[in-house]
């Protein structure tokens, strides 16, 4: 009778200590690792379409320099250390580096604040699980855990209070080094995406779409000179082809150019979404981040759906 | 004597970026091959002009991104060390498994032979 009296203490303490471990686990998953799991899926695809900006422009600067080099073959003959990149491998570095940068938090974050180390724990705690039960039914165990009375349902218990510990660890971790990453990352974010931006440009002022709008029309016009220089010996369906050409690439830039468009947009959403995430450290709802969340993702989209648009290079 | 200012980037880039349009236009509407085809030289020099005005303003960000690219080192780094503490927690529970599934293994071997 004591024995039993003993058992039961030993076992309604630790179910305690379960109950409000698996209270603890319910409510895991902090607002601010919801908001920050939300961020950083749509800032992963906007810092890998806006590598596609830079690609966009650099493939339309070859065809024009290549046009340009068909269209002078007579006169200059074939000078291929004549075809140079539009970005210098220098500066286009300085890009690469600040975009897988940009491409790294974002997907770190989307980790870090998302569901796999809870699903992670999640996996391990049910091999722990069966390793328990497996090891409760051996042969020289057996005997021990049926004279402690340790019930299946006992190790079930176990096991549910190890994985609503891990992931209250984990969570506990979470709060604890988020905000201050996050606080970290709170002046780089705006600054990186002002300069990339800025390095987009306007099609008549400056920047990539400026020289994609000059690349486009220099391809036009070399196919325009192709066709001067070559009518009289053409065929007819040589000159209709070729004359087809030109409405393709004036479609070509018109798609470029809002593809260009919409990165700027979705660069400019990103830098402020990121300031609203980290103004709504601490706080429990979050209006002004959800909205700000809402167009980020709308823009992503309008993004990928352009650059999907686009004829592979 | 008044000194003439120095026009600014932009102001360079847009006096040639008019000349490049009129141009371009002067060429769609050229009727004649020798015209077109001097146009034609014209416009890539223009273009020449225009395209290192735009890798010079691209230049002029290089530092800056630089800089910035350095400044996201150490949250990185802050990152990547809270995502290996979080992947820690439930490897810790991995290996409590694995060793569990060895002591299972142990007791199996060793109940068989002293036949207990």
């Amino acid at each position: 009778m004591e024995q039993r009296n003993r058992i039961s203490r030993y076992t309604l303490a630790p179910s305690c200590a379960m109950a409000v471990l698996v209270l603890l686990a319910g409510c895991s998953l902090s607002p601010l690792a919801r908001r920050t799991s939300a961020f950083a899926t749509a800032a992963t695809a906007t810092a890998k379409d806006t590598t596609n900006a830079y690609a966009l422009v650099e493939q339309a600067h070859h065809d024009a320099e290549i046009a340009a080099m068909v269209a002078n073959f007579d006169k200059d003959g074939f000078h291929p250390e004549t075809i140079e990149p539009f970005m210098p491998a220098k500066d286009m570095e300085a890009r690469t580096r600040v975009l897988e940068g940009l491409s790294r938090y974002a997907e770190t974050l989307a980790y870090v604040s998302g569901d796999a180390p809870m699903n992670d724990v999640d996996m391990q705690t049910t091999a722990l699980g069966k390793s328990l039960e497996d090891l409760s039914k051996s042969g020289a165990v057996a005997s021990f855990t049926k004279s402690a009375g340790v019930s299946n349902v006992d190790l079930n218990l176990a096991t549910t209070a190890i994985d609503a510990l891990g992931r209250a660890l984990i969570e506990r971790r979470r709060s604890r080094d988020l905000p201050a990453i996050l606080k970290e990352m709170k002046t780089p974010i705006p600054q990186i995406c002002a300069l990339l931006e800025a390095d987009i440009g306007d099609p008549e002022k400056s920047g990539l779409r400026n020289q994609l709008k000059n690349d486009y029309e220099a391809l036009k016009r070399k196919q325009i000179q192709f066709i001067r220089d070559n009518e009289a010996t053409m065929s007819a369906a040589d000159k209709r082809d070729a004359i087809e050409a030109l409405p393709k690439i004036v479609s070509a830039e018109a798609s470029g150019d809002k593809s260009l468009s919409a990165t700027q947009t979705a660069l400019k959403q990103m830098a402020a979404t990121h300031t609203a995430l980290v103004e709504s450290v601490g706080a429990k709802e979050a209006p002004a981040f959800r909205t700000m969340l809402s167009e980020l993702i709308s823009d992503g989209q309008q993004l990928h759906g352009f650059y999907a648009q686009l004829p592979a290079q | 004597m008044t000194d003439t200012p120095t026009p600014s980037w932009q102001e360079g880039h847009d006096a040639l970026q008019k000349l490049y349009e009129q141009l371009d236009l002067a060429y769609d509407n050229a009727v004649n091959m020798t015209v077109a085809t001097e146009i034609d030289h014209r416009l890539d020099r223009v273009k020449d002009a225009l395209d290192k005005l735009n890798q010079q303003d691209m230049a002029s960000r290089t530092i800056a991104l630089q800089a910035t690219a350095a400044e996201l080192v150490k949250p990185l780094k802050d990152l990547d060390a809270l995502k290996g503490s979080l992947e820690a927690i439930g490897n810790d529970i991995g290996k409590a498994a694995t060793v569990l599934a060895q002591v299972d293994k142990i007791l199996g071997e060793v109940t068989t032979c002293f036949g207990i």
